[in-house]
C-alpha cells in the first residue's frame, strides 16, 4: 500500500531530525471497526504521554516566552 | 534526464549547522523528474532542517527557493530573487553538480557587494531514463561518439560493464553480467534486438577501437555553436 | 516524563477509518478527547510534507489510519 510505504519512509526521517520515529504510526482500520480506532486514538496517546511532549514544540513554546518577556 | 540522491542529512545538517539564513533551493527540471531536487523535496528538506535544529534550540531561518533551471543564467536573473539570495547566509543547493557549480557562478558573478555561498544538497549521479514508478537506470556516458545506429538502439558504451565494442564478453551467462546477477548484458540485449529487427549484419564488422578523445578522456569539453555566440 | 496533554493528530481515510471513528461515535465508544482527525480522501495522499508540517505544528503524535 502506497501509504504504508509512504509512512515507513517518513519514520526513517523522524529519526534523522531527532522527533522520533515512534511519534508517527500507520494502522489498517476497516470501516466497521470502531472499536479498534478507539483503541487505537487511546494507544496513540498513551504514547504520546509516556515519549513526552514533541521536543519541537517545547522549543517554540520557550521562545515565545523568551520573546515576550 | 540527469539523476540524483540525496545526501545523508547528517551530511547537509553538518554543512550548514554554522548558517542563521539558509536558503533551500531546488531545480524543476531533471532532479525534480527524479524527485531528488523538485518543490516537494524543497519543503521537505527545508521542514526537516526546521525541526532538527529547532529540537536542538538553535533558531534558524529556512527559506524555500525553486527556479526552473540552475544550468541557465536566464531563470535565475530576476532581482527579487537575486536579492532574496544576498539575504541569505548560505544556499543550500538541491540540484545536480552542474546546477550547483552554475547557480554558484552566477550568483558571485551578478552579485558584487556580497560573496555568495552555495553548498550542495545531493550527490549526482547518472544520465539515465525512469525505467519504471520509482526507477531509474543509466543510459548514457556521454562519450561523444554514438554508436548507438550499430547496435540496435543499445548502448554498450553505458550498459556494458566493460563498454565493449564487439560483443559480449565471457562472463555473460543467461543474458546477465558477470559483475551483478541483476544486471542485464548488454550485448545479449543488442544481439536479441538485431536479431528482432533483422539486422544481425550490422555488428559483423569489426570495430575498431574507438576515439575517447571525445569523451571525458579528452579532458574537460566545451561546445561552441559560432553562429549563436553575440 | 511530566503531565501534559498530548496533542495527537489522526489522518484518516474517508472509505475505511473515518467511517469507523463515525461508527464509533454513533456506538458511542469513548476515546481521547485528545485526539484531532484530518479527514482524507484517501490515505495514499497523506504526503510526507503534511506529517512534518503537523510536527512543526506542534503535534505530539500522528497516527495513520486507512
Amino acid at each position: 500500500m502506497r501509504a504504508a510505504k509512504r509512512i515507513e519512509y517518513t519514520k526513517k526521517l523522524l529519526d534523522e531530525i531527532g522527533i522520533g520515529s515512534e511519534r508517527l504510526e500507520f494502522f489498517h482500520i476497516a470501516a466497521s471497526e470502531a472499536p479498534l480506532i478507539a483503541e487505537t486514538a487511546k494507544e496513540m496517546t498513551e504514547r504520546a504521554k509516556k515519549l513526552g511532549p514533541n521536543p519541537y514544540r517545547i522549543r517554540l513554546q520557550q521562545e515565545s516566552k523568551k520573546d515576550k518577556e | 534526464m540527469i539523476t540524483a540522491d540525496r545526501k545523508p542529512f547528517e551530511e547537509i545538517k553538518e554543512s550548514v549547522k554554522d548558517y542563521k539564513k539558509i536558503m533551500v533551493l531546488g531545480c524543476e527540471t531533471c532532479v525534480a523528474i527524479c524527485q531528488a531536487g523538485g518543490e516537494k523535496e524543497v519543503e521537505i528538506l527545508a521542514s526537516e532542517l526546521r525541526l532538527a535544529f529547532g529540537n536542538e534550540g538553535n533558531k534558524v531561518e529556512v527559506s524555500e527557493e525553486l527556479v526552473v533551471r540552475q544550468c541557465d543564467d536566464e531563470f535565475m536573473a530576476d532581482p527579487a530573487f537575486l536579492e532574496k539570495v544576498k539575504e541569505a547566509d548560505v544556499i543550500l543547493s538541491i540540484a545536480c553538480g552542474v546546477g550547483v557549480q552554475h547557480a554558484c557562478n552566477f550568483f558571485n558573478r551578478t552579485i558584487t557587494d556580497k560573496p555568495i555561498r552555495v553548498i550542495p544538497g545531493l550527490n549526482t549521479t547518472f544520465m539515465g531514463a525512469n525505467i519504471d514508478v520509482g526507477l531509474w537506470e543509466e543510459r548514457c556516458l556521454g562519450c561523444g561518439d554514438c554508436v548507438l545506429e550499430k547496435t540496435g538502439g543499445i548502448c554498450p558504451i553505458a550498459r556494458c560493464a566493460k563498454s565493449l565494442l564487439n560483443g559480449p564478453c565471457g562472463g555473460s551467462s543467461n543474458g546477465k553480467c558477470e559483475i551483478n546477477k541483476e544486471l542485464d548484458c548488454a550485448w545479449n540485449l543488442i544481439i536479441e534486438r538485431l536479431e528482432a529487427l533483422g539486422d544481425l549484419e550490422r555488428i559483423k564488422p569489426v570495430e575498431m577501437y574507438k576515439d575517447w578523445r571525445a569523451s571525458y578522456s579528452g579532458g574537460p569539453r566545451k561546445r561552441v555553436r559560432e553562429d549563436l555566440r553575440l | 516524563m511530566v503531565d501534559y496533554e498530548p496533542r495527537v493528530v489522526a489522518m484518516l481515510c474517508n472509505y475505511c477509518a473515518y467511517s469507523a471513528a463515525d461508527l464509533a461515535g454513533v456506538g458511542r465508544i469513548q476515546y481521547p478527547t485528545n485526539v484531532r482527525i484530518v479527514y482524507y480522501l484517501c490515505t495514499g495522499k497523506v504526503e510526507i510534507i503534511h506529517i512534518l508540517k503537523t510536527f512543526e505544528a506542534g503535534a505530539d503524535a500522528i497516527f495513520v489510519g486507512g
